[in-house]
């Protein structure tokens, strides 16, 4: 019989039935240097079994820092809906309280918003509504690099978000946040997610290809047509920033949308086009929604 | 009471998952990563990864599945920095035996007895190797949750094991005598 090799391992492991165990034990009486190697395998398993018991205590913080993730995770971005009966909103609120971690970051978000709430007269209040309701101007970064650590990132199973529950998405749509009613044929939505606080991405999969799509409530920098293309995909105009890898943005309502991908085939076009659009909406009713969303959410969410 | 048991099981809180596991992934990041830094930043990116898939998480083993992220992080954070280190060394890497975590200052504090003797050999394995016998040896799973954890067949499970107790074996000889008499006496390995 040849030398015991991985053997030795299996019979310390009690892994070898007994016939192979009783063949084993035969020729350890005849070669020292198997029987030399089975002790010492042994006496290295018995000092890691040793030094299971001696690890170094975690630090005292390190405890309080996992427990706090809870507390500093993002806040829901407001409801655009002010109607929105309040349990629904709860309902988002939890199924969203997952940490700011998209990226793996954990510290904590700062709530702004909370410094809003205008006790005066009713006039004062609709002025207050409607300078909240003007959103901020979105403008997608346009270096490429962006976009490809993004395609990147949504690509890497292994970092990437795992799939959010469908009632999730259901509940995000009650949001108010845009996801394709139905995906296009070869498209599966792989994880959904914020980025930061209002910035939520949607990584699509499919034709052997990823996707990210991005969101946030704002108004899309009009100076961006000027930087890129305006093309019409889908019947409506989007601004095309970059064809390699293939970015494109638009105005859908009072969300800008944002779909990155490695290149225009594969079907981008019809993802393109499960996804609502509408112009940006500035007129005065809008405004004063949005404004009162804010306050809405500002006063019984967060 | 059993009956109630079974038919409501509720996942359990952030606060319980935290309190009971924490201690125990930190112990198996800090015998991955071989220092303090580095397994608490594992830990951390552990528990983040384990926050967000809470929802998808069904009731089972939850160990089983602290340790699959845990290890699977561990070395995917491995392969990153051999990459970078293959980048900035070039062919050169092939003569070092492992893509083992670099030598920090603090080190030096942690290198005292026995702990620590095998902590560096454990730190000079491949970051595969380290992590199956750190799976069998120090968290007693078996063979065949190994191979779960590590999503490879069970011949690669036997062989890895296999091969970094060999390796131990070379780095831990000088503690030999250490062994046989201090250490194996008192921790009653099982005689074969």
């Amino acid at each position: 019989m040849a030398h015991l090799g991985p053997l030795i391992s299996d019979l310390l492991d009690g892994r070898l039935d007994p016939a192979d165990a009783e063949r084993a034990f035969m020729h350890l009486a005849g070669c020292s240097r198997c029987a030399t190697e089975l002790m010492e395998a042994r006496q290295v398993r018995a000092a890691l079994g040793e030094v299971a018991r001696s690890a170094p205590p975690p630090p005292d913080d390190l405890t309080a820092r996992l427990l706090s993730m809870r507390a500093e995770s993002v806040p829901v971005p407001r409801a655009p809906d002010p109607f929105l009966p309040l349990s629904e909103r709860d309902r988002i609120a939890r199924a969203y309280h997952a940490p700011s971690a998209l990226r793996g970051r954990v510290d904590a978000r700062h709530p702004a918003r909370r410094a809003v709430v205008p006790a005066v007269g009713i006039g004062a209040f609709a002025a207050a509504l409607f300078a909240l309701g003007a959103q901020p101007v979105v403008s997608p970064a346009t270096h490429p690099a962006a976009a490809l650590s993004l395609l990147a990132d949504a690509a890497d199973a292994s970092t990437a978000a795992p799939a959010a529950a469908v009632d999730d998405q259901a509940s995000l749509r009650a949001a108010g946040w845009l996801l394709p009613q139905d995906l296009p044929e070869g498209w599966s939505v792989t994880s959904t997610g914020w980025v930061r606080d209002g910035v939520l991405e949607v990584d699509v999969a499919g034709h052997g290809t990823t996707a990210v799509v991005t969101e946030q409530r704002g108004r899309l920098d009009p100076d961006l047509a000027a930087t890129g293309s305006v093309r019409q995909v889908a019947g409506r105009e989007v601004v095309v920033l970059s064809d390699a890898p293939w970015v494109a943005v638009w105005q859908a309502g009072s969300t800008v949308v944002e779909v990155v991908a490695p290149d225009e085939d594969q079907g981008v076009d019809a993802l393109v086009a499960a996804f609502p659009a509408a112009p940006y909406d500035d007129g005065v009713t809008a405004r004063l929604v949005r404004g009162w969303t804010t306050v809405a959410g500002t006063v019984t969410g967060s | 009471m059993t009956q109630t048991q079974e038919a409501a099981w509720t996942a359990p809180s952030w606060e319980e998952i935290v309190r009971e596991h924490s201690a125990r992934v930190y112990r198996l990041a800090y015998r991955l990563t071989g220092n303090r830094a580095d397994a608490e930043d594992l830990v951390q990116e552990t528990f983040v990864r384990v926050f967000r898939s809470l929802h998808t998480y069904t009731p089972g083993t939850f160990e089983g599945w602290l340790h699959r992220i845990t290890t699977n992080l561990f070395l995917d954070g491995a392969r990153r920095r051999a990459r970078v280190r293959m980048e900035l060394m070039g062919e050169d890497t092939d003569r070092y035996p492992s893509a083992s975590f670099e030598e920090t200052p603090e080190r030096a504090y942690e290198h005292l007895n026995l702990d620590d003797d095998v902590q560096r050999a454990l730190d000079e394995l491949a970051p595969e190797y380290r992590a199956a016998v750190v799976l069998a040896d120090i968290e007693g799973l078996s063979y065949e949750e190994i191979a779960v954890t590590l999503g490879i067949k069970l011949g690669t499970v036997r062989s890895r094991i296999h091969r970094a107790r060999a390796r131990l074996r070379v780095s831990l000889a000088h503690r030999r005598p250490e062994l046989s008499t201090e250490h194996l006496a008192t921790t009653g390995a099982p005689v074969v």
